[in-house]
C-alpha cells in the first residue's frame, strides 16, 4: 500500500510541478561563463536587458554561470557574448550549447520510443526464459510484473525530478533518460534475482501453497538484494560527492532509482505476481457461473 | 570442479598485459611533516619503447567533453533534392564540409554524415573551443555559391520603388544578367594582401584580397565575360550577395594577354580568409543549417575528467572494503577479481578504441556494481550451502552452478537495455551504453571464471572437510570433461546440453553422499 502511496505522490508532483525539460528537449541555447567578480544574477540580468532576447533563466554553479535563452542563431549568440564581455571584461566562456527546437522534439521521441522498446524487450525476454516454470504461474506473469515494477522506478524517479526541478532547477536532459534507462535495466536484474529463486523454488517444492514459495524465495534473496545495492551505492555515491559537477544528476537519479529498484525488486514484483492468482480464480469462477446460468 | 591451470595461466597473463596497457596516470601529491611526496605514478612509455604508432593504440581516446572540443549538427536542406540523390547529395556536402575543415588545419577533427529518417545531417567534431571556433563554425554554414553578372544592356529602372524595399535579388534580377561562370571554374582562391593600385575606398583595416584564380576553361569563359564587358562593372556574387563589382578596363585583353585571375579587395583578414577558404572548398551542394552545436572547453573537460578518476577510484576502495568485510577471504578474492577487471576493460577500452566520454565513465562505473553484484549473488550462494551442511568445496561448487542462472538473466537484461539504448539514443546516450555492455560482457568472465579459478587455488587447499568425500570427488571430477564444463556454462544458454550436464554433475553428488 506504501507504493500506491508513493507511485500516486509522484504522479501529482509531476502534475503540479511540470517536469523541468533540459535545452536536449525543449530545445535552446545556453551560455555559460565564468563571471568576473562574481556578480548577482540580477546584476546580470539588467546588465544584459539590451539585448532582444530575453535570458529564460541563469543558474550558477560554483564559478559558473549558466545563461539560458531560446535558440539563437549564432550571429544573435556572438551579440549576446559581445556584451557579456563589454559587462564583464575578462570573463571567460566555459561551454556553449545551442540545440535547435526541432533537434529537442526529435530527441524526445527517440527517448520515450527506446523506454518502450526496452520494456517490451524485457517482456519477451523474461516470458521466454521463464518458460519452464510450473503452475499455478504462468511465464508471461513474470515478465508483465517486471515492467510493471521498474515503470514504478521510472514515475517515482520522475516524481522525484518533479520535486527537485522545481526546488532545486534539475533538469529533464538526454543523461537522465540515460539513467532512467539505466534504472530500468538494474531494477529488471534485481526482480530477475528474485524471480529466479522463485521459479527454482516453484520448480522444487511444486506449487504448495504459492504465496508461501515467494514469500520464502523472498527472504532468501533479501540478504543479496540489500548487499548488491550497498555495494553499487557505495561506488555512486563515491562518484556523486567527488566526481565532476555535470554528472551530479544524472547520479542523483541513478541513486534513487536504486533504492528504488531494490524496492521494487522486493515488495512490488512479486507482490503483483501473487495478484495474479486471485484474479485468476475470480475470472474462472464468473465462468463456471455463466455455465450453469446457461444450464438452466 | 578442478581447477584449470590453463586457465589461471591465461588469467595471469591477461592481467599483465591489462594492466601495463592501461596504468592510470595517477598524480600522487601528500605531504606528512616534512615528508613531500610528489610524482606523478605512470605506466610504461609506449613511445619510447615501440614508437608513436604504437602509442596512439594505447592511448585512450577521450571525447569531446572530457577534452575539450567542439560538436556541431548541421541540418542538410534537401527539399530541392530528389529522394534518389539524397544519399549521395549528404556526401558530396559532406566532402565539401570536410574540406573546409581540413583547411582549418587541425588534426583530430571528424565528419560524418547521419541520416535519421527524414533528416540529413552532418555532424562535425572538432577540438577547440574558443572564438575561433566560432568563426570556423560559421566558416562551415555558408553554401558559397559564387555567381558573375554582367550588366544589361537596358536595364530595368528602380527608382520607382522606395529605396528600403529593394533587395538585392531584385537589383541582380533587373539590372543583371548571370553569367555562366561558377565557382566550379574556379582553380583556387587565395587571400593576399592588397596588390595594385589602392582606391579611395581602401581603409587600415580592409588591406586584404581575395585573388580568384580560374581553371583554364574558367579562365576561357571570364576572358570571354570580360571583353564583351570592357569598360562596365561586372557583379561577383557569393550567396546571392555582391561582394565586389570592379570594373573592366577599357583596354581589358588587348594589351596584356589573357587573365586568368580576378582580384576582390577590400577585405578585412578574417573575410579573406574566410572567403578563400569557401571558396577553396566549392560551394554546398545542399544548403546547411546549424541545428545543434556543444561546445566545452579543454580545462573544463580536463577537470571532469580528474574527478572521475578519483571518484572511481575511490568507489572501487569501498567496494573492496565492503566485501572483505562482509565475505572475509571470499571478499577479498572478489576484489582481486574486481581490479582484474578493471584493468581489462580498461584495456579493452584501449584498444578496440572506444571514444570515452563523461557518461561512458558512468557506465563503466555502473559495470563495476554489475560485477560485484555477480559475485555476491555467489557468495550468499555458498553460504547458503555451507549453512545446510555442505563442504566448502561442494559449497562452491554448488554456489557457481545455482548462481549462475541469476547472473546470466539478470546481465543478459542489461545487456538487451543497452542494445536499445545504442540503437536508439543519440551520441551522448550510446557510448554509455557500449561501455555499459562491455563491462557487463567482461563482468560475466571475470566476476565467473576469474574469481572461481581464484577460489579453487585457495580454497582447495584450505579445505579440512571430510578427506574422503574429497578423494573421492577429485576422482570424479577428474572423469569430467575439463574445459567444456567451463565453457558451457559461460555459454550455457547457447546449448541446452548444459543443463543435462548439470543435472549429471547433480546426480554424482548425490551418489557420493550415499556412499
Amino acid at each position: 500500500m506504501i507504493t500506491l502511496a508513493l507511485v500516486t505522490l509522484a504522479i501529482v508532483a509531476i502534475g503540479i510541478w511540470g517536469l523541468k525539460l533540459g535545452i536536449d528537449f525543449s530545445g535552446g541555447t545556453i551560455i555559460e561563463y565564468n563571471l568576473v567578480g562574481k556578480p548577482e544574477t540580477k546584476d546580470v540580468e539588467t546588465k544584459l536587458q539590451g539585448t532582444d532576447k530575453k535570458i529564460a533563466k541563469i543558474i550558477v554553479a560554483g564559478d559558473t554561470y549558466s545563461l539560458y535563452f531560446e535558440p539563437l542563431k549564432d550571429t544573435e549568440r556572438d551579440a549576446i557574448e559581445a556584451q557579456i564581455i563589454k559587462a564583464y571584461p575578462s570573463s571567460k566562456r566555459v561551454a556553449v550549447e545551442t540545440i535547435s527546437s526541432s533537434v529537442g522534439v526529435d530527441q524526445s521521441k527517440s527517448a520515450l520510443l527506446s523506454i518502450l522498446f526496452a520494456s517490451i524487450g524485457i517482456i519477451i525476454f523474461l516470458t521466454i526464459s521463464f518458460k519452464k516454470v510450473t503452475a499455478p504461474f504462468k511465464s508471461w506473469e513474470f515478465g508483465v510484473s517486471a515492467v510493471l515494477a521498474l515503470l514504478h522506478d521510472a514515475i517515482i524517479v520522475l516524481g522525484a525530478f518533479a520535486i527537485l526541478g522545481h526546488y532545486f532547477g534539475a533538469e529533464i536532459d538526454l543523461l537522465f533518460i540515460t539513467a532512467i534507462l539505466t534504472v530500468i535495466g538494474f531494477s529488471v536484474h534485481d526482480t530477475i534475482v528474485v524471480f529466479d529463486r522463485i521459479r527454482e523454488n516453484v520448480i522444487k517444492y511444486g506449487s504448495l501453497d504459492y504465496k508461501t514459495v515467494v514469500n520464502n524465495s523472498l527472504v532468501e534473496t533479501l540478504a543479496r538484494s540489500i548487499n548488491l545495492t550497498v555495494t553499487t551505492l557505495l561506488v555512486l555515491l563515491a562518484l556523486f560527492v567527488l566526481g565532476p559537477e555535470s554528472l551530479r544528476w544524472f547520479l542523483a537519479a541513478l541513486i534513487i532509482g536504486m533504492f528504488s529498484g531494490t524496492y521494487s525488486s522486493i515488495f512490488v514484483a512479486s507482490q503483483i505476481l501473487i495478484l495474479f492468482q486471485p484474479i485468476k480464480e475470480k475470472l474462472k469462477t464468473l465462468k463456471i457461473f455463466k455455465g450453469k446460468k446457461k444450464e438452466k | 570442479m578442478k581447477l584449470n591451470r590453463f586457465l589461471l595461466w591465461f588469467i595471469i597473463f591477461v592481467t599483465a598485459g591489462a594492466t601495463l596497457l592501461s596504468f592510470p596516470t595517477v598524480p600522487v601529491k601528500f605531504q606528512i611533516g616534512n615528508f613531500v611526496f610528489d610524482r606523478t605514478i605512470k605506466g610504461p612509455n609506449f613511445q619510447d619503447l615501440f614508437g608513436s604508432n604504437v602509442q596512439k593504440l594505447v592511448d585512450i581516446k577521450l571525447g569531446l567533453d572530457l577534452q575539450g572540443g567542439t560538436f556541431i549538427s548541421l541540418k542538410a536542406d534537401m527539399s530541392n533534392v530528389a529522394d534518389a540523390d539524397k544519399t549521395a547529395k549528404l556526401e558530396a556536402t559532406r566532402k565539401v564540409i570536410e574540406s573546409r575543415v581540413n583547411q582549418f588545419g587541425l588534426s583530430e577533427t571528424n565528419i560524418y554524415g547521419s541520416i535519421n529518417g527524414s533528416e540529413y545531417k552532418i555532424n562535425v567534431e572538432l577540438p577547440g573551443s574558443g572564438k575561433d571556433i566560432d568563426n570556423e563554425i560559421k566558416i562551415l554554414q555558408e553554401t558559397a555559391k559564387l555567381e558573375f553578372y554582367s550588366q544589361k544592356a537596358q536595364p530595368e529602372d528602380l527608382s520607382g520603388i522606395p529605396q528600403n524595399q529593394i533587395t538585392t535579388a531584385m537589383v541582380l534580377q533587373a539590372q543583371w544578367d548571370k553569367s555562366s561562370i561558377t565557382g566550379a571554374d574556379l582553380k583556387t582562391a587565395n587571400a593576399q594582401a592588397l596588390s595594385g593600385q589602392t582606391t579611395s575606398t581602401v581603409t587600415a583595416t580592409n588591406q586584404q584580397e581575395v585573388a580568384l584564380v580560374f581553371t583554364t576553361e574558367g579562365a576561357g569563359k571570364f576572358n570571354a565575360l570580360a571583353t564583351a564587358n570592357r569598360g562596365k562593372p561586372i557583379a561577383i556574387v557569393l550567396d546571392g550577395n555582391i561582394i565586389s563589382s570592379p570594373r573592366v578596363a577599357d583596354d581589358f585583353g588587348l594589351t596584356s594577354g589573357a587573365s586568368d585571375t580576378v582580384v576582390i579587395n577590400g577585405l578585412t583578414q578574417t573575410e579573406a580568409d574566410n572567403l578563400a577558404i569557401q571558396l577553396r572548398g566549392g560551394a554546398l551542394p545542399t544548403p546547411v543549417e546549424l541545428i545543434e552545436q556543444k561546445t566545452i572547453e579543454a580545462t573544463l573537460g580536463k577537470d571532469a575528467l580528474n574527478k572521475s578518476i578519483v571518484a572511481g577510484l575511490v568507489g572501487i576502495l569501498l567496494v573492496i572494503c565492503f566485501m572483505i568485510f562482509l565475505y572475509k577471504v571470499e571478499g577479498l578474492i572478489a576484489s582481486v577479481a574486481l581490479v582484474i577487471y578493471t584493468l581489462i576493460t580498461l584495456s579493452l577500452y584501449k584498444l578496440i578504441p572506444i571514444t570515452l566520454t563523461l557518461p561512458g565513465i558512468a557506465g563503466f562505473i555502473l559495470s563495476v556494481g554489475i560485477a560485484v553484484d555477480a559475485n555476491v549473488l555467489i557468495f550468499e550462494r555458498m553460504n547458503e550451502e555451507i549453512r545446510r551442511g555442505k563442504s566448502k568445496t561442494q559449497a562452491l561448487k554448488l554456489g557457481f552452478e545455482r548462481a549462475w542462472t541469476s547472473i546470466r538473466d539478470s546481465n543478459l537484461s542489461t545487456l538487451i537495455t543497452c542494445t536499445i539504448l545504442y540503437f536508439f539514443g543519440a551520441v551522448v546516450v550510446k557510448s554509455f551504453a557500449i561501455n555499459l555492455a562491455i563491462g557487463v560482457l567482461i563482468s560475466l568472465f571475470t566476476a565467473v571464471s576469474v574469481t572461481r579459478q581464484l577460489l579453487l587455488v585457495t580454497v582447495l587447499k584450505k579445505d579440512n572437510s571430510v578427506p574422503p568425500v574429497k578423494k573421492e570427488e577429485k576422482k570424479s571430477t577428474e572423469k569430467l570433461p575439463k574445459t567444456k564444463f567451463k565453457f558451457s556454462n559461460l555459454f550455457g544458454f547457447l546449448k541446452r546440453k548444459n543443463k543435462k550436464e548439470v543435472k549429471k554433475n547433480k546426480t554424482n553428488l548425490w551418489n557420493y553422499k550415499r556412499k
